[in-house]
Order: C-alpha cells, then sequence, then structure tokens
C-alpha cells in the first residue's frame, strides 16, 4: 500500500479536528487515529503485550483529557504517546530510553530517514527512484477527467450545480494548508518509529546488577580508607539527623500556635532543605557504592550506617508530610500543597530504591530505570484524578479558611462543584465570592454551548441545554 | 574540504532554504503580493546568511571537533539525534516565552533549516562524489 494516501488522508483529518479548535474530543479521536495508524504500519510489532498496553495507556490519558481537559492530563496524554512510540521503536529498552525514542521519532523522524537515504544512496538511483510521468498520469488524468464531468453535470442538473455552489473552501487558507502539512510532518514521524541508536544500544545491554570484573581494580588499602571515610562520614551524618530529627519533634509540638504566614514559611523553608538534604543523601550513598566498595569484605558496617540513614531520613520526610497536612488542615488543598506530597512520596521511593541498590549490589543504571519508571506511573496515575474537584470539596468541607478567590480562579472543573456549594449553604461564602461563582458558572455553561463537535468535553454529556 | 568552506557552503545553502521559506509564509500571511517583498531579498539573503554562519559554526561544528576521528557523515549520523533534541526543545522553549504567533512561524523555519543545515553539512562531499 502506497504510505501517503492514509497519511494524506490522517493529515486532512488533523487539520478538521484541530485547525482553530481547542482540545476536547478532538484529542481522543486524534488519539485512536494515530493508533490506528501506527497498527497499519507496524503490525508486527502490536502483537507484543508490552506495546498493547502502552496503546492502552496513551488511549486512557487521551480519554482522561476529554474527561478532565487539564494542562496536567494534556501533557500525560503527550508522555504516554512518546511512551508508546518508544516502546514500539525498541520494546526491550527502559521507560526513559523509550521516552527519549518516542521523542525523538516525533521531532525528526522524517528528517532522520531522508539523511539515512542520503547516506545510503546515489543521487542516480534517487533520481530513478521517483517516476514522475507515473505520479503526473495518475494525478492529473483522474484530476481533468472529474473536472470535466463536473462540467457536464453542473450544466445538465441545476439542483446538482445549485449544490456545489454551496460548497465553501474558504477555510483552505495558507495557514490551513501550513496546519495541514505540520500534521502530515508529525503523522510521517510518528509513522516510522526510530531510535538513537548508541542510547538504545547501551540501554540493551547494561544490566541492572554490578559487575565486579567491569569495575577498575583498587587496591585493598585504599579500599579499606574509603570505608573508614564512609564511616566517619556517615557515623557523623547519623548523629546530626538524629539531633534534627529531635528539635524538629519538639518545634512540631509549637507548630499550631504559629500564625498563618509563620506555619507558610516552616513548611516551604523545611520542604527546601528536605530537597537538597535527600539529593546530597543518594548521593552521598551512590558516590561510596558506585564501585569497589559493594564487594568489599568488611563494608558491613558501612551497610548497616548507610541503612540507617536512609530510614533517618525517611523518617525526616515523614515529619515534613506531617507538617504540610497540619498546614492544609488549617488552609485547605493547593496544587502547590499536593506537590508537596507527591514530591516526599517520590523522595521516600528513591531512598528505599536506594537501599535495594546498595543492598542487591545494583549499579546507577537500575537507580535511574526503576525511579524513572515509577516517576512515570505517579505520572499517569494523578492524570486520573480531577485535582480541581478534590481540592474545591476538600477545602469547602474540612478546611479551617477557604479562599475562595483561590478556588474560583481553578479551571472549569470544580464549576459545578462550586455551584452546588453556594445553591446549598447559601450563608457561607461572602456575597462577592457567591456572585463571582454564579458568573463562572454561567460562563461555563455559556461556553460548553458554544463548543464545536471537536471541542465538546465530558460535561457536554452532563449539562444538556 | 575543510571546515570553513564546508560552513560557508552549508550557510548559503541553508540561507537559500530560510529566506524562500520566511518570504512564502510572509507572503501569505499577509496576504500580500510576490512582487511586494522583492526589493527586500537581497538583504535578507545577506543578514540570514550571516545568522546562520554564526549558528552552523557555534551549534554544528563544535560535534564536528568532537567525533573528529570517525568518518565525516558517522560524526553525523551519530551526534543528529542530541541535535535534533536540542535544535527543538530551543525553538519550542523560545516559541512558549515569546507567546506570539510570528514566533511559532520563525522558530518553525529556524528548526527545519537546523535540521537540513546538518544534514548539508555532513554530506557535502558525498553530494561531490555523486
Amino acid at each position: 500500500m502506497n504510505k501517503n494516501i492514509p497519511l494524506i488522508a490522517s493529515s486532512l483529518i488533523f487539520s478538521l479536528l484541530f485547525f482553530k479548535q481547542n482540545i476536547g474530543l478532538n484529542f481522543l479521536l486524534f488519539s485512536t487515529l494515530t493508533i490506528a495508524l501506527l497498527f497499519i504500519f507496524n503490525t508486527k510489532q502490536f502483537k507484543t503485550i508490552k506495546v498493547l498496553t502502552a496503546a492502552l495507556v496513551f488511549l486512557a490519558t487521551a480519554t482522561f483529557v476529554f474527561i478532565y481537559n487539564t494542562t496536567l492530563s494534556i501533557i500525560s496524554s503527550i508522555i504516554a504517546f512518546f511512551y508508546l512510540l518508544g516502546t514500539l521503536s525498541e520494546v526491550h529498552s527502559s521507560v526513559y530510553i523509550q521516552l527519549l525514542n518516542g521523542f525523538f521519532s516525533s521531532i525528526a523522524s522524517g528528517f532522520s530517514m531522508y539523511y539515512n537515504r542520503f547516506l545510503e544512496e546515489t543521487e542516480a538511483v534517487k533520481k530513478k527512484s521517483i517516476d514522475y510521468v507515473y505520479w503526473l498520469k495518475m494525478i492529473g488524468i483522474p484530476t481533468i477527467v472529474l473536472l470535466v464531468f463536473v462540467i457536464l453535470y453542473r450544466s445538465a442538473n441545476p439542483y446538482f450545480d445549485e449544490l456545489l455552489n454551496k460548497i465553501d473552501f474558504s477555510f483552505i487558507n495558507f495557514q490551513w494548508i501550513l496546519f495541514t502539512t505540520l500534521g502530515y510532518f508529525l503523522l510521517l514521524n510518528i509513522t516510522n518509529p526510530i531510535t538513537i541508536e548508541s542510547a538504545t544500544a547501551f540501554d540493551l545491554i547494561t544490566a541492572n546488577n554490578l559487575n565486579k570484573d567491569d569495575i577498575k581494580p583498587q587496591s585493598s588499602e585504599n579500599l579499606g580508607q574509603e570505608n573508614q571515610l564512609g564511616i566517619i562520614l556517615l557515623v557523623l551524618l547519623n548523629m546530626l539527623i538524629l539531633f534534627f530529627l529531635v528539635t524538629d519533634t519538639i518545634y512540631l509540638s509549637h507548630l499550631t500556635d504559629l500564625n498563618a504566614s509563620d506555619l507558610s514559611r516552616t513548611v516551604h523553608e523545611g520542604i527546601y532543605a528536605l530537597i537538597t538534604s535527600i539529593v546530597f543523601a543518594i548521593g552521598i550513598i551512590l558516590y561510596f557504592f558506585r564501585g569497589n566498595l559493594n564487594f568489599y569484605k568488611k563494608n558491613k558496617n558501612l551497610k548497616v550506617l548507610t541503612t540507617l540513614w536512609i530510614g533517618l531520613n525517611i523518617v525526616l520526610i515523614l515529619v515534613t508530610t506531617y507538617k504540610n497536612y497540619l498546614y492544609v488542615s488549617f488552609h485547605g488543598l493547593t496544587y502547590k500543597r499536593i506537590g508537596v506530597f507527591i514530591y516526599l512520596l517520590l523522595s521516600i521511593i528513591g531512598l528505599i530504591t536506594t537501599f535495594i541498590k546498595v543492598y542487591a549490589t545494583y549499579n546507577f543504571w537500575f537507580l535511574c530505570r526503576k525511579n524513572i519508571s515509577i516517576g512515570f506511573a505517579v505520572l499517569l496515575i494523578s492524570t486520573t484524578i480531577n485535582w480541581d474537584k478534590l481540592i474545591t470539596k476538600y477545602n469547602t468541607q474540612y478546611a479551617e479558611n477557604i479562599d475562595f478567590d483561590y478556588l474560583i480562579g481553578l479551571s472549569d472543573n470544580n464549576t459545578l462543584i462550586l455551584k452546588e456549594y453556594v445553591d446549598v449553604i447559601t450563608n457561607e461564602p461572602p456575597i462577592s465570592a457567591q456572585n463571582q461563582i454564579t458568573h463562572k458558572y454561567n460562563q461555563y455553561c455559556k461556553n460548553l454551548q458554544d463548543n464545536n463537535w471537536q471541542e465538546l468535553v465530558f460535561d457536554n454529556l452532563i449539562l444538556k441545554p | 574540504m575543510n571546515v570553513s568552506l564546508r560552513t560557508i557552503k552549508t550557510a548559503f545553502k541553508s540561507a537559500l532554504l530560510a529566506v524562500s521559506l520566511l518570504y512564502f509564509a510572509i507572503l501569505c500571511l499577509n496576504e500580500g503580493r510576490i512582487s511586494d517583498a522583492l526589493p527586500f531579498l537581497p538583504i535578507c539573503l545577506f543578514v540570514s546568511f550571516i545568522l546562520i554562519i554564526l549558528g552552523v559554526g557555534f551549534t554544528i561544528v563544535p560535534f564536528y571537533y568532537l567525533g573528529k576521528k570517525n568518518p565525516i557523515p558517522k560524526i553525523g549520523k551519530k551526534f543528529f539525534p542530541l541535535y535534533a533534541i536540542l535544535s527543538f526543545s530551543f525553538c519550542l522553549i523560545f516559541t512558549v516565552m515569546s507567546g506570539f504567533m510570528a514566533a511559532n512561524v520563525i522558530l518553525g523555519i529556524a528548526y527545519i533549516t537546523a535540521m537540513f543545515a546538518w544534514i548539508w553539512f555532513f554530506n557535502l562531499d558525498k553530494n561531490k562524489i555523486n
């Protein structure tokens, strides 16, 4: 089958779906079209479970774009799309390489193919391969014959003539052509998933285990000194963190007495310090367990101290989580505060994978693979949650102080719940907030009504005019 | 062919490409006549040539020296993904930062020109042989 025909047809559909339209149903439809195209051009790869899973994940994230229509869901869907392309290009590579390959395929697969052809073919062969007469015949003759018959039929039938006059091609302008070309370029790129050869090859030959033979040998004297240095450093660091935790716990009991600004400052400063300390902690552990020390017979104490330090860092994270929880219970949820919870969760996971790396003698690439995979999974899971609705629901039900300006400023995903809140509890929000909520609701209903079929979202199905 | 000559040749070809794309884009977006912008073409070509020489000199030539031990087309193939990803990210970031419509077109043209400049730079000898 000529590849250009489905690609041109799909780029026309791309224009129909996205040209001068907002994101909505079109994103889901385009995702389905993309998967169909990928299936047509890469049928063999689609037989593996990993590729099928990636396709399902992409479709699921696109569905959440239709349901929630948030920036997060769109970004997740684009990343899931890179993952699908990367899985198609090399099914056995790690997630981070698949994401990189998917991104590279999307932006430069066409150029890369052209470049490779440039390298491989001679000019003479290239000239031979393009049969201009054939294409002239295939496009020119049918077009001329079709035009002749259209002219004949128009003069024969006034209704047919009237119908043809009604067809409006005014949408075809330079911008439309540019947009369609962009669609063609994108589709051309994605239907030929390629890999970054050097990175993919390195990833495929690199196992998770640390191999003693691959490490540059070190004298036992040097190793002993490094082990000693590690022990001294970790003893001191453990003592320091222990002391810090004791003072922090004492401070924690006075936290409820602080006013809003002091509490905010305390939590934020705690988080910034934590971010730095966790990065340093993992960095120091990776430094000591980068090579020969993993196989050193007298490394037991170092391992115990490392475990203790990881454990104490986890306790530090839990204390900070509690501080953030206190802050949230006073002032409600915000995106930043949810971000802090997610960061703390990822930090705990990072520390646990570092612990596994030390005890199972894995290498640095194991950490990269696992942590990026987990990060990707967390991103995908977070897409399934309607954060605006959750924030609004929590703040209106549990928070001691409700910041209505913040809630009104969120996306339209919380409009219905805010309206419901105002309708039920009429005396609570200030009058100005009530007016703003009603205005937001009316504006949202109007926007929903004005949506084209391409821009339809899930709320269009709920709020039928 | 030495690096300077290679850079100049690539820059000239790329400038022709960039100017023709830009000319076509400006013409169509402003719905003007073909002859309207003709007097500005030589100066546009000259400015583009200077900018592209700098672009090629600062972004492509370092890769040439980085992989000097390998045959030239191989250097091109090895570093092309990195160059493509960096160029695209750079153009995307500037498009988002600038936030106006013309930037999309200009940076799109810049990206396409950068990709072709890379291909031409590392394949000039090949063309000569053919």
